[in-house]
């Protein structure tokens, strides 16, 4: 980097400027892929930001909701890749809004070249989708860092409460409860399915809940009702009703992680 | 303007049947995604024609064989004809597997002009297929007009020969729909050209106007123009790519792999020129230092995703199917299979012109993203095998697990294709488990255990079921049924005892908040998908 003109920045006036012309022609939170409507309110700033990772997991209905994540990124033309889940169903990927042509899946690697496999794919896909279950804590954090770094979005799949991807994933999504519709004894069909989402991690500033319906009757996304924590503001003012703030603040699942564990430095 | 060439050319309409080992008269379909898209005559007798619906063919002929399109196969069988021709000329070109060309000059004088050429091929093809009236011959100037010649000698199970200087004459009354651009021929009905010869009297420069450069070339060929031009030969010998083989292999996924290779840099250096390139040839040399050759061509230029196919379907045939015909054996010629591992493989653009544009899509049609996916996909295929990377493609049918198979990256046009279903479109295909589809289908099914409320296993006695299912058991876990719907029976292709499935699906909730589609089929029950 040249080096600056000391008198140059001595001035307020010349500092302004500087900053103006040293700012990112976008800033981090404007480099966002799209997203289907109906999902904005289960992401923080309702976007899905570029270099992100997004873990997925908990009970039945992670997968869908990993494949509607993917979505609206794939219909504005991004390529989506799917590695270590070989049972994803095709079908339900393009009735979801996944665009086939643009939809590519690996074979699940050997353990030796997961690294490896998973550092390529983040390089040449805008969203990746893996179900890596083995996975190192520091692998995790290294491939999330060149997630950030390759401006892509990983979304790691994972069934069950706690995934491996937990510390180094941005914000994490867990289905919490889920529930068909339309299925009688010995009649109906299929047709609706309620998601409740767990929205927490690094990036959220309070863990809160949502429920999706995922698909509704038409096949869409929809959000049920508004999260539990956005209230008019009076409310949010108030003293709480009980407990203390510590006991507020935690939430079962949504364990805050310390520090945050990566230095950050580009690379 | 050049004197035109004279080109022969050979062509079996329903090659990919005729590769399938199935007889001209016997009716046999190809199908694609529930289209017919290519029958034999056999077919065509019964009224059997291309675009029909499988449930329509079926219908007009119950003993209609249905093949499922193999680009592969029909590559390798290709070869064994085009050994039998290598006793005629080195110089053929193959347009697609099923038909080729060359040119006549110099073998014309050689074997006793061109009726006595046309009539010595047509034996030796037909002694290496063994059938009478499967390929057509013509000969005419230009490509265009020889193609049209051999759709007529089918037709005849003569050679048809269309004298020098005669195609414009020739094409006159041909049907406007023969130029195999449907937009442009049902337009210029509408404009009441229902002939080439009505075509090729409007003035050039009004075409080129009204229907840009395509229309041109559209119209060049309807006026028996020959449609080739060549740019002069030096341009591009510097372009011949090449990549040993260390240690040298027989197996072709190694060798296609490193094609594939050489062909992604071909289109690459022949894209940063701006030249298109409309013929390839295809070189291997193997260890004890034979040269096979085999040259590919494409009027309107190679993409990037067809160099590396026409790469894959000739490494393959020479590999695996081979042609070690008789003739070829007997003609001393070059062309046969190789007999040991290849050792070299190499790609040389022929007959390559300035591009003439392409019109991308208002998005861009091959975009950043786009591009940055293919150079990933490579990658990845040399980490793991071509075989690792796959892409769905919509096949139809009512099975959660029938519906698509995956198909290798590299073997499709990535960035050309269509996967798009048609139950997306609103088009109905009955006996489907409606939608929303599951989004995990375990293509091994899992054997599950169906109960009854006193815990006794459950069994479809026609299309009911014995009782009513209060749990499933999934190996060691047993989940409560809190809804179900169905027994949904399917019967498919009762007619054929060795393909025929009867069994009935069934929708179940259960306690653990997920839902499945089980199967009942064969006695027992299994787990198909779970609506995850």
């Amino acid at each position: 980097m040249v080096p600056m003109d000391p008198v140059r920045i001595s001035s307020p006036e010349r500092l302004g400027e500087l900053a103006e012309l040293v700012r990112p022609v976008s800033l981090a939170n404007e480099q966002v892929l799209p997203l289907l409507p109906g999902l904005e309110n289960i992401l923080p700033n309702g976007s899905l930001q570029r270099g992100y990772t997004l873990s997925v997991q908990g009970g039945p209905g992670a997968n869908s909701l990993a494949l509607a994540l993917a979505a609206g990124a794939s219909q504005a033309g991004s390529w989506v890749a799917v590695v270590g889940i070989p049972s994803l169903g095709v079908a339900s990927a393009a009735e979801l809004g996944v665009v086939l042509e643009r939809l590519i899946f690996i074979a699940p690697p050997p353990a030796a070249l997961w690294p490896t496999v998973a550092a390529a794919l983040i390089d040449a896909f805008d969203v990746v989708l893996a179900g890596w279950p083995e996975v190192s804590g520091h692998m995790a954090r290294r491939l999330g860092m060149r997630t950030r770094d390759r401006k892509a979005v990983l979304i790691p799949v994972a069934t069950g409460a706690r995934s491996p991807w937990n510390e180094a994933a941005d914000v994490r999504l867990t289905v919490s409860g889920s529930r068909w519709e339309g299925l009688g004894a010995g009649h109906g069909r299929l047709s609706a399915r309620r998601l409740v989402v767990e929205t927490s991690g690094r990036r959220s500033a309070m863990p809160y809940q949502s429920t999706l319906w995922l698909p509704d009757g038409n096949g869409r996304v929809r959000l049920e009702q508004l999260p539990d924590n956005v209230r008019p503001i009076e409310q949010v003012m108030e003293p709480a009703q009980s407990g203390t703030a510590e006991e507020r603040a935690f939430v079962p699942g949504a364990e805050r992680i310390g520090p945050f564990p990566v230095a950050l430095q580009s690379g | 303007m050049t004197e035109s060439q004279r080109v022969l050319v050979l062509g079996c309409p329903w090659w990919p049947l005729l590769a399938a080992g199935i007889a001209r008269d016997v009716p046999a379909v190809v199908i694609e995604a529930n289209r017919v898209t290519v029958g034999n005559p056999g077919a065509a007798a019964l009224g059997v024609l291309p675009g029909l619906r499988r449930r329509e063919a079926e219908s007009r002929c119950p003993t209609l064989v249905t093949v499922k399109p193999d680009p592969a196969r029909e590559a390798r069988e290709f070869e064994k004809i085009l050994g039998a021709l290598d006793g005629f000329t080195p110089f053929i070109e193959i347009l697609h597997p099923g038909t080729c060309l060359f040119a006549t000059k110099a073998c014309a004088r050689y074997f006793g002009g061109e009726e006595s050429l046309a009539a010595q091929v047509l034996a030796a093809i037909t002694a290496t297929v063994r059938q009478e009236r499967c390929f057509g011959l013509g000969i005419a100037d230009g490509l265009f007009a020889a193609s049209v010649a051999a759709r007529h000698s089918l037709r005849s199970a003569e050679p048809v020969i269309v004298g020098a200087g005669e195609s414009a004459k020739f094409l006159a009354p041909q049907p406007v729909a023969l130029l195999g651009r449907p937009d442009l021929a049902d337009l210029l009905r509408r404009l009441g050209l229902k002939t080439l010869g009505s075509f090729a009297a409007l003035p050039a420069s009004d075409v080129l106007g009204r229907f840009g450069y395509d229309g041109v070339e559209a119209h060049r060929q309807a006026a028996g123009a020959d449609e080739h031009q060549f740019v002069p030969r030096s341009t591009h010998q510097l372009m011949e790519l090449s990549e040993e083989l260390d240690p040298p292999t027989d197996r072709s996924d190694i060798a296609v792999f490193a094609g594939k290779g050489l062909a992604d840099r071909l289109a690459g250096q022949l894209e940063a020129q701006g030249l298109a390139c409309n013929k390839v040839v295809i070189e291997a040399t193997t260890e004890d230092g034979q040269t096979f050759s085999r040259t590919w061509r494409l009027d309107g230029g190679f993409s990037p995703g067809a160099i590396a196919q026409r790469m894959r379907w000739q490494l393959d045939g020479w590999l695996t199917g081979g042609s070690g015909s008789e003739a070829g054996a007997a003609t001393g010629s070059s062309n046969a299979q190789p007999g040991s591992a290849l050792a070299k493989i190499a790609i040389v653009p022929e007959e390559v012109t300035a591009h003439p544009g392409v019109q991308l899509s208002f998005w861009g049609g091959q975009t950043e993203p786009a591009r940055r996916a293919a150079r990933g996909i490579a990658r990845l295929q040399g980490l793991l095998g071509p075989e690792a990377v796959v892409v769905p493609e919509y096949k139809g049918g009512r099975g959660p697990d029938d519906r698509f198979r995956l198909v290798p990256a590299d073997s499709v046009d990535l960035l050309n294709r269509s996967a798009t279903p048609d139950f997306l479109a609103g088009a109905p295909w009955p006996g489907n488990v409606p939608a929303p589809s599951p989004a995990l289908v375990f293509s091994n099914r899992r054997r599950v255990g169906v109960l009854d409320g006193n815990g006794k296993a459950l069994a479809v006695d026609g299309d009911r079921l014995t009782a009513i299912p209060s749990a499933v058991t999934l190996g060691a876990r047993r989940l409560q049924v809190t809804g179900w719907a169905g027994p949904w029976p399917v019967n498919e292709r009762w007619w054929d005892p060795k393909a025929s499935r009867r069994l009935v699906r069934m929708q179940v909730a259960c306690a653990d908040n997920n839902a499945y589609l089980v199967a009942f089929e064969k006695g027992s029950w299994w787990l198909e998908a779970a609506y995850d």
